[in-house]
């Protein structure tokens, strides 16, 4: 967990703006690797296997049809995900970029961060999501001019 | 890498896994281990699993979607064991279970160190040189036994090309339980019984293993290395960096080096066949099984009870294993 752990987050957090909803999609995600026997070719391979089954079960998660947004019962807004030093500044840069991902729909936004933040190529991400590579160029691309216009 | 790219870096990097997620993702792990073993329970008396039971929609908030899946035996084995660790410990055994509370520091040529739990369970598993990174890349120990992790370890086929009949592998155990010292070194024992090389079991001190690490080295190696320094004044940390435990141990006794801290496999049988070494030499009592290992040779015609012909020779070798 400690090798991977950060990328497993980063990537629930992708998905999730709630700190509740992420920690469930990657408690989900580290049992998977907890009871899978499978070898890893070496520790790119691990990580790229983490990512997509943390990316799996984000998808599953929302899809579940009782999938709610994680509301408090007193009302209040639900924990966020946010570095340490945004808590603070909830319209810091970083935030908005955060945020800006997370508004994206899907496709492109799996595309885009396992291309941008991760900086696999498009070969690997067309693995990674089963799809063909132009698609993948075209996600990117489109999710790169969405992001764009969300941070001008 | 442009502005854009830049700043989705500057953002991502900042977000971390906060402590409370680690600590809970154990307790869930645990959590999960007891449900399914209920459902094995289940099926077995014909009920169905229970993950079958409960559809993935009808969860409560408070805990992910459950799915039915195929569990494999050993996972699951070690994710039940994580579960009774809970059990027995109660809430705080969550913290328990991630804590660190031994070190076994493997070394042949690649040099890696696994970080037990008072459970004797891997909870890291590090790469100290660049063949270790390279040997428990990809692996997955984290859970396992110090059994089972050690079992995964002499089963890649990278470990396999280093351990041979000619090479010298050290386990070296850390912890301030001494009770936890015993086990690890009577299971490494037993390991090493099962292994085609020669090896040996020790422990280390917390100091020790401190200043291993500060070197970089396993802390076989380190020692190794020490032992090696004070017989040579020329030879340097960066010297020893680089040697297989062999070759550190081979260099040791041509110097004369008490050969005495790996003893058992009594595999020493070589030593002393060498010639003579003036001095007495080599007379380590690491020749083990008393092979010979030189014993009067200061004349120059020591007989040695090897096949030392010893001939007078003045350098000092010998225990050429």
């Amino acid at each position: 967990m400690s090798r991977h752990g950060d990328a497993v987050w980063r990537a629930c957090v992708v998905y999730f703006p709630s700190k509740h909803d992420a920690q469930d999609a990657f408690q989900e995600t580290m049992v998977k690797y907890a009871t899978y026997d499978g070898l890893f070719k070496d520790d790119e391979h691990l990580k790229a296997w983490l990512i997509r089954v943390a990316t799996n079960v984000c998808k599953d998660l929302l899809k579940s049809a009782h999938h709610t947004r994680s509301i408090p019962d007193d009302g209040s807004a639900a924990a966020t995900v946010a570095a340490p030093a945004d808590e603070a500044h909830p319209e810091s840069r970083t935030s908005q970029v955060i945020s800006a991902m997370q508004e994206l729909d899907d496709p492109p936004r799996t595309q885009v961060y396992l291309a941008l933040y991760e900086g696999y190529p498009a070969t690997e991400v067309a693995k990674m999501c089963d799809m063909p590579v132009n698609t993948v160029y075209s996600h990117i691309s489109r999710g790169r001019t969405l992001l764009k216009e969300a941070l001008r | 890498m442009n502005k854009l790219e830049t700043e989705i870096r500057d953002a991502f990097d900042s977000v971390t896994l906060p402590d409370d997620v680690r600590a809970e993702t154990l307790a869930a792990i645990a959590q999960r281990a007891e449900q399914e073993a209920d459902g094995t329970q289940a099926e077995q008396r014909g009920q169905g699993p229970a993950s079958e039971q409960r559809s993935a929609t009808d969860h409560r908030d408070d805990e992910p979607a459950f799915r039915p899946r195929v569990v494999h035996r050993r996972g699951l084995i070690a994710a039940i064991a994580a579960c009774f660790i809970l059990c027995l410990v109660g809430f705080g055994g969550f913290t328990a279970f991630s804590t660190e509370t031994a070190q076994v520091g493997i070394d042949v040529n690649p040099s890696i160190e696994l970080g037990l739990n008072g459970m004797n369970r891997v909870v890291e598993a590090r790469g100290i040189n660049e063949d270790g990174r390279n040997l428990i890349d990809g692996m997955n120990l984290w859970g396992k036994t110090y059994e089972e992790a050690m079992r995964q370890i002499s089963e890649s086929s990278q470990f396999d090309a280093y351990v041979t009949p000619e090479s010298y592998l050290q386990i070296t155990v850390t912890s301030d339980s001494a009770d936890q010292v015993d086990e690890l070194q009577r299971e490494s024992d037993a390991y090493l019984q099962e292994l085609p090389c020669e090896g040996s079991c020790h422990s280390a001190d917390a100091a020790q293993r401190a200043a291993a690490v500060e070197a970089g080295m396993g802390v076989g190696r380190y020692q190794a290395a020490q032992q090696l320094m004070a017989l040579y004044d020329t030879m340097t940390l960066d010297d020893c960096r680089n040697m297989t435990m062999r070759q550190l141990r081979d260099a040791i006794a041509q110097a004369g080096g008490d050969q005495s801290v790996p003893t058992e496999s009594g595999a020493h049988d070589g030593s002393g066949q060498g010639e003579g070494a003036g001095n007495g030499v080599g007379q380590g009592d690491g020749a083990g099984v008393g092979t010979g290992s030189g014993h009067g040779m200061a004349a120059g015609n020591g007989t040695g009870s090897g096949s030392g012909q010893g001939n007078g020779a003045s350098h000092n070798g010998s225990s050429h294993e």
